[in-house]
């Protein structure tokens, strides 16, 4: 059993960046926007608190045996049989995870404190950046699947609000637009399974979920909407062309989210919920495939970028595709360790992208070139016409981008626009202007 | 299309089409942003197309062409007015220099010149329609005044409203807008990644493959390749069309397209302009690259902007088509109409000039005609105004200053013990002043800041040999780095080479996907200590870093290959030509006697960290580079034996006492190195060691001036502290403010140092020295002149215009950009590449021209601007503003509106301050000039 103030300091530790981003909203809603100083304080003074506290349950922890341990914290609404626990789940794969978030976020908000001084925008991002960490932090300490989906929306949202962080131009609003939608695409796989998994099993907690193991086709459907879920935040094939789009935001959430934290949530969903994929050949199958292919076509498709902050996000994806093998053959500690490192390393190039016009250069004048040994070996053993058909699909990613443009959004474009010709022509309505949108404020 | 396309194939040699393609190119290419690959960011006039037309005329040609503001807006204006940086002074200034006579008027208004100045102050700008019913229904200021608004709205109702055909063009160029947006939002991503991968040079692993066709013949092949590639929805046609583009040359296709868009051909030309300046940063690189060659690496695939046309035209033809298929009806927002306008704008007068009601109504003809006239004084022109007198100010506390600073007698020290030479950088100002402030008998001097050494130089580390003087200047001498023991320095070599690769493999290679991860591990743990310590404490990662190199490295003492000793040596300079270097540079400055026994030169560079931009903060008269390499070698110039035998046939007698050091000043860091100490005479290791110490308080008091403009540094810091500061800015990779550049620059002063000593100018000045004394025919003056000339209203110009209109002359916020190729930064993963300056460091600049004090008459400088083309531009144009100061008698004169108009300065005191640390201690913002009298002023 876990001490109390073990307790207290884990509900703390989660509890506070959301604590931060209520105070600094509703201060900025109901009073003048806060200083520079003030909102920086209030945003890190919480994330430094919050890494300070889940050092100690760790420290605790480790030392005492104590884990894994649950903490409730209380029920949030309860109705017929069913209840919403508040609950959070501390063992080992989960307290890693929970420093991870927490260090890196306190660091990379002290990046941004700097980062961001004078942009009109600083206060709406520490508020992101608030909410992100508590949604963080939920997603990877969470209990139960319900938990975890709240935390799952939180991190979906603010990654949006951060790629259309400079709403006054048109190019970041839509490409904030396309990430959003594929996550809610790829969201509603989470919660048909997480609903699947209430009816299967009677609970999503996840100390108890998986006491039986499920049968007939629930076996393979229900692993595989999870899958559709993480595929989606993972950005992996065939839904992960968003990622490249996502590089509009300022560098530092660029590399918070899709460098060190948010992408890498669809490992821990499968890590998470390994038990449901250890008695599905089927579905570990699809893991395997879905994360095979994204590392390979990822790779290749990096290759041929010839700008910094795409080719570190293609390298990403196809990292993280070697993750989605790992968990799909079983070697969930594997993938764990490889996500930590990775994390770390990829936030910390990403951070560093503006630096790599000059790292080139030095290399260049070092009389080092950046092709790598399996270009030239390529390059002799294949004709040049595959070549050739290779490196456009390669620039293009592998048209995966194209195809569901063509076979998904503009049908539902189409069909979208007959709806509305029909729905003017019956009201009768005399056209209304509309106006263009604005450019510049 | 392609039917046509065929025909125009089959014509002849080159047709009267294809020459009209060529001038359209030609004359639509000199509209594009001229901003080579970023490594090296050499400053010039934004508005370099329209270089030769006047200013204010070029600023609103500019803004036509590029749909930029072209002046800060007028509400900026009126709160700098508010605040007392324009004072109603200035800008009567301002319209008397602007306008006709001033007429009287009636009862009204009173007289011309009052209207003007109540309709600058009112902000009558005409708020869109929605904006002016919500005004006069809320804004309980206007509601105040409903009975003026009705008097307002009474007396201008006679007059006929606007015709209709204005607002019919206005919604059709809104439509134009509009459908143009469209096309881009289908065309720039596919563009922006061709042309990305086309132009790389060498970032991406795998290069395209076969570039050599030109970006047209290489895209449409890369197209052809079978089996076809799923195409998005609105190029569905191309496969169909791919053979007969594959037939036509880039400009046939974009004769075919234009023909196919229906383009007029008296249109072409706009057309062509338009369609390039869709993407201007992309169509301007490949016209860049296209005239200058040899900036790219050597067999890089060659860049035409024709090519880039050609595509862009196609592709728009097959976006057009499928817009037009798509329904669309949008019609953009009115602006308000005529009469209301007309009422508003009187109103806002009337309010500002305090008229009742019953007084309006009862105005004279005479008042009505001079409101009419007012028409003609529209938002350019109030704009000019206001920048008039906006700069009007500045140089009227500078006159001033000048004027009161101005010795009895002017000359050099007297037995001077320290003389330094500096790159004449605004930000060389503060340190020149410093180190004078310690002693009088410290002198310094101000040149560009190659030192007259323009060379093509490879350091020690580089791979290739790099221009190391202005652009303008074509260096005809090579030099190079070389370690003074050749066993060392390939250690060195072997060992850096070592270092590189095995970088290069742990953070390069991690794109790749086992050997990624496999480095993961090693990598990890060294960003798991780099990060939270980078951030936390940068200057001692950085410490420790450039001390394990060092430790590691081991660099080897090394030597100039300066001096040439037979005639067939490619390197260095022969005896003649060093002779001829060290007098002219030292017969600009007037140092030509009266030598300290140490003269030390000071070229300047700077350092940053996670910085695309970092070359912007480098020396421009050095090409965008480091000129510490320039001032090595004119010191050893100038110490060589034989050289100072033919110097002193020239007239420059250097004492054999007297040493010359050469040295770097890092503006970021103020680290200052000297070089080649151990050369240094045994006799004058004492001085040296005096002088060392004195550049080291004079850097700290630099830094303690500095830091008053960061807004992160703490109040009251102390000297040395502000040096950790401004180390720490320098190391911080989050930091997108390293220093400030050249961002307080608003004006040169071109004389001798007498006239500038101990005058704080709040590092604002380019302060080049020069004595009239000595130069007879203006020769000399000519000389700086076309040389710092160019330099120096080329780095004005560039803040000025990314200031005024950061997103479309600037390059908008770091925060969102990402380097690509080597070329350049672009927003997000297919944006536009983006030219000029970043927000951050524009945001404290005062944008004004130029005002350049020149210690000369105004005959002199008159002649200067005869025989020098690129002088006479910019002065008579009024890009920079040229006041001659007389040498003999100090008085003033400004030239404007064609001729040198005498300057009275004001009669108020500059204020007085013991040193520069205690006049601008604690104040944030710019000061105006004061007068150091407190620690020493030069005897005599």
């Amino acid at each position: 059993m876990l001490p109390e103030f073990i307790r207290a300091a884990a509900v703390a530790a989660v509890a506070l960046p959301f604590v931060a981003f209520l105070s600094l909203g509703l201060w900025s809603f109901f009073a003048e926007a806060p200083s520079e100083r003030a909102t920086s304080r209030l945003v890190l003074s919480t994330l430094w608190l919050s890494l300070a506290a889940l050092a100690a349950v760790a420290v605790a922890a480790a030392r005492g045996g104590l884990v894994p341990a649950e903490v409730h914290v209380g029920t949030w609404f309860a109705s017929g049989d069913y209840a919403f626990e508040l609950e959070l789940l501390l063992d080992g794969p989960s307290l890693t995870m929970l420093l991870l978030v927490a260090a890196t976020t306190a660091l990379v908000g002290q990046f941004s404190v700097t980062y961001l001084h004078r942009d009109p925008g600083f206060t709406r991002y520490f508020l992101l950046l608030a909410l992100f960490d508590s949604g963080m932090l939920l997603l990877v300490g969470a209990g139960s699947l319900d938990l975890l989906f709240c935390g799952w929306e939180l991190v979906g949202l603010t990654s949006t609000l951060l790629v259309g962080f400079f709403h006054e131009r048109s190019g970041p609003v839509r490409s904030s637009l396309q990430v959003f939608s594929i996550y809610r695409l790829c969201d509603l796989g989470l919660l048909l399974g997480a609903v699947m998994l209430h009816l299967v099993a009677g609970t999503t907690d996840f100390t108890h979920a998986f006491a039986r193991p499920l049968h007939g086709s629930i076996a393979v459907v229900l692993p595989l909407l999870l899958l559709l879920a993480a595929i989606g935040k993972s950005a992996q094939s065939p839904f992960g062309s968003w990622l490249p789009r996502a590089m509009e935001g300022p560098t530092a959430s660029s590399a918070l989210f899709y460098g060190a934290l948010s992408v890498h949530a669809g490992v821990w969903l499968l890590i998470r919920m390994g038990p449901l994929y250890a008695h599905s050949p089927w579905a570990r199958l699809a893991v395997i495939a879905v994360g095979a292919g994204t590392a390979v076509t990822s790779t290749v498709a990096g290759r041929v970028q010839s700008d910094a902050k795409v080719a570190l996000g293609l390298a990403t994806r196809a990292q993280v595709g070697l993750m989605f093998v790992e968990c799909g053959l079983g070697w969930h500690r594997l993938a764990l360790a490889h996500l930590v490192l990775h994390s770390i390393v990829r936030g910390h190039q990403l951070l560093r992208a503006p630096s790599s016009l000059h790292e080139a250069l030095a290399l260049r004048s070092a009389g080092l070139e950046s092709h790598g040994a399996i270009d030239g070996l390529a390059q002799r053993l294949l004709p040049p016409q595959v070549l050739r058909w290779l490196y456009r699909a390669a620039l293009d990613e592998f048209h995966k981008e194209t195809l569901v443009d063509r076979m998904v959004v503009r049908p539902v474009l189409r069909a979208s626009a007959w709806i509305d010709r029909q729905e003017l022509r019956l009201s009768r309505q005399p056209h209304r202007p509309l106006t263009a949108p604005a450019e510049r404020t | 299309m392609l039917d046509l396309a065929e025909r125009h194939a089959t014509e002849a040699a080159v047709s009267p089409e294809i020459r009209r393609i060529r001038a359209a190119l030609a004359h639509a290419s000199h509209l594009l942003p001229d901003q080579g690959p970023i490594a090296v960011f050499i400053h010039h006039n934004t508005l370099h197309a329209f270089e030769k037309l006047p200013f204010h005329e070029a600023v609103a040609r500019g803004s036509q062409t590029y749909q930029a503001r072209g002046y800060l807006d007028e509400d900026t204006f009126r709160a700098l007015y508010e605040s007392g940086r324009i004072t109603a002074a200035d800008l009567d200034e301002a319209l008397r220099d602007w306008g006709p006579e001033d007429r009287p008027l009636g009862s009204c208004f009173g007289s011309a010149r009052r209207l003007q100045r109540a309709a600058m102050l009112s902000g009558t700008a005409v708020p869109p329609e929605p904006v002016l019913r919500w005004l006069l229904a809320e804004d309980p200021a206007v509601i105040a005044r409903r009975d003026l608004w009705r008097s307002a709205l009474a007396v201008t109702a006679s007059r006929p409203d606007a015709t209709p055909s204005v607002a019919a063009r206005a919604a059709l160029v809104a439509r134009q807008e509009l459908e143009a947006r469209s096309v881009d939002e289908l065309v720039n991503p596919l563009l922006v990644r061709l042309c990305a991968a086309f132009l790389d040079q060498g970032v991406a692993h795998w290069a395209m493959p076969d570039r050599d066709g030109g970006l047209y013949r290489t895209w449409v092949e890369l197209m052809s390749v079978r089996p076809a590639a799923p195409r998005p929805h609105w190029l569905v046609d191309l496969d169909r069309d791919l053979d007969s583009l594959a037939r036509l040359s880039p400009e046939e296709a974009v004769v075919a397209a234009l023909h196919e868009a229906e383009v007029p051909g008296s249109r072409w030309e706009e057309y062509v302009a338009r369609a390039l300046l869709a993407l201007p940063g992309w169509a301007g690189m490949f016209s860049r690259l296209e005239r200058h060659p040899h900036e790219r690496a050597p067999g890089s695939p060659p860049a035409h902007l024709v090519d880039f046309l050609a595509v862009r035209l196609v592709l728009e033809s097959y976006a057009r088509r499928t817009l037009a298929s798509e329904r669309r009806d949008l019609h953009p927002a009115p602006a308000a109409t005529g009469a209301i306008g007309r009422a508003w704008r009187l109103f806002s007068i009337a309010r500002h000039l305090g008229l009742g009601a019953d007084a309006l109504r009862a105005w004279e003809p005479v008042d009505r005609e001079g409101f009419e006239r007012l028409d003609a004084f529209d938002e350019a022109a109030r704009q000019r105004v206001w920048q008039e007198a906006y700069e009007g100010h500045y140089r009227a506390q500078l006159v001033v200053g000048l004027a009161q600073n101005r010795p009895a007698v002017v000359g050099p020290v007297d037995s001077p013990r320290f003389q330094g030479v500096f790159c004449f950088d605004d930000r060389e100002e503060s340190l020149r002043r410093h180190f004078e402030e310690l002693d009088a008998r410290h002198e310094t001097f101000g040149a560009p800041g190659f030192f007259g050494v323009a060379m093509d130089f490879r350091s020690f580390e580089d791979g290739d040999f790099a221009p190391l003087c202005p652009v303008v200047v074509k260096p005809a001498h090579r030099v190079e780095e070389l370690p003074v023991e050749p066993e060392r320095g390939a250690r060195f070599e072997g060992r850096r080479r070592l270092l590189a690769r095995l970088r290069h493999s742990a953070h390069g290679s991690s794109r790749g996907l086992l050997h990624g991860l496999v480095a993961l591990p090693l990598l990890g743990l060294s960003s798991a200590l780099l990060l939270p310590l980078g951030l936390l404490a940068p200057r001692a990662v950085a410490r420790i870093e450039g001390g394990l190199r060092d430790l590691l490295l081991e660099r080897p003492e090394t030597r100039l290959t300066a001096h040439r000793d037979e005639d067939d040596d490619p390197r260095g300079f022969s005896l003649g030509d060093q002779v001829q270097r060290v007098a002219a540079t030292l017969q600009n400055i007037g140092l030509t006697r009266g030598f300290a026994p140490l003269v030390f030169v000071l070229g300047h560079g700077s350092t940053s960290a996670n910085n695309p931009h970092r070359s912007a903060y480098d020396c421009g008269a050095c090409g965008g580079r480091h000129g510490g390499p320039n001032a090595r070698l004119f010191a050893e110039m100038a110490n060589r034996p034989a050289v100072r035998e033919g110097l002193a046939r020239c007239g420059v007698e250097i004492p054999e006492g007297t040493w010359f050091i050469g040295g770097q000043h890092d503006t970021a860091t103020d680290r200052i190195t000297l070089a080649d100490l151990n050369r240094v005479p045994s006799a004058l290791r004492g001085e040296l060691a005096a002088l060392r110490g004195h550049l080291d308080v004079a850097r700290a008091r630099q830094a303690q001036e500095r830091c008053r403009r960061f807004a992160s540094a703490p109040r009251g810091l102390s000297p040395d502290g502000a040096l950790g500061h401004v180390e720490s800015r320098a190391a911080s990779i989050g930091q997108p403010r390293p220093e400030l550049g050249h961002v307080t620059v608003a004006s040169g002063l071109v004389g001798r140092r007498a006239l500038t000593r101990g005058l704080f100018l709040d590092r604002r000045a380019f302060v080049i020295s020069y004595d009239p004394t000595q130069d007879e025919g203006g020769a000399v003056l000519e000389r700086i002149l076309a040389a710092a000339g160019p330099v120096g209203a080329g780095i004005n110009l560039e803040y000025y215009f990314s200031r005024v209109d950061n997103a479309r002359y600037g390059c908008g916020t770091k925060l969102p950009h990402n380097p690509v190729g080597l070329l350049g930064v672009m927003e997000g993963s297919s944006g536009d590449l983006r030219t000029g300056l970043p927000q951050q460091m524009i945001e404290i600049h005062e944008p004004m021209r130029l005002q350049l004090f020149v210690e000369a008459a105004p005959s002199t400088l008159l002649a200067i601007c005869e025989r020098q083309q690129g002088v006479r531009e910019l002065v008579v144009g009024e890009w920079v503003r040229l006041v001659s100061i007389d040498p003999d008698t100090g008085a003033m004169q400004l030239f404007s509106r064609g001729a040198f108009r005498p300057i009275t300065p004001a009669a108020e005191p500059v204020p007085v301050a013991t040193d520069s640390l205690s006049w601008c201690d604690g104040r944030d913002g710019f000061l105006p000039p004061a007068r150091i009298v407190g620690a020493v002023r030069h005897a005599a």
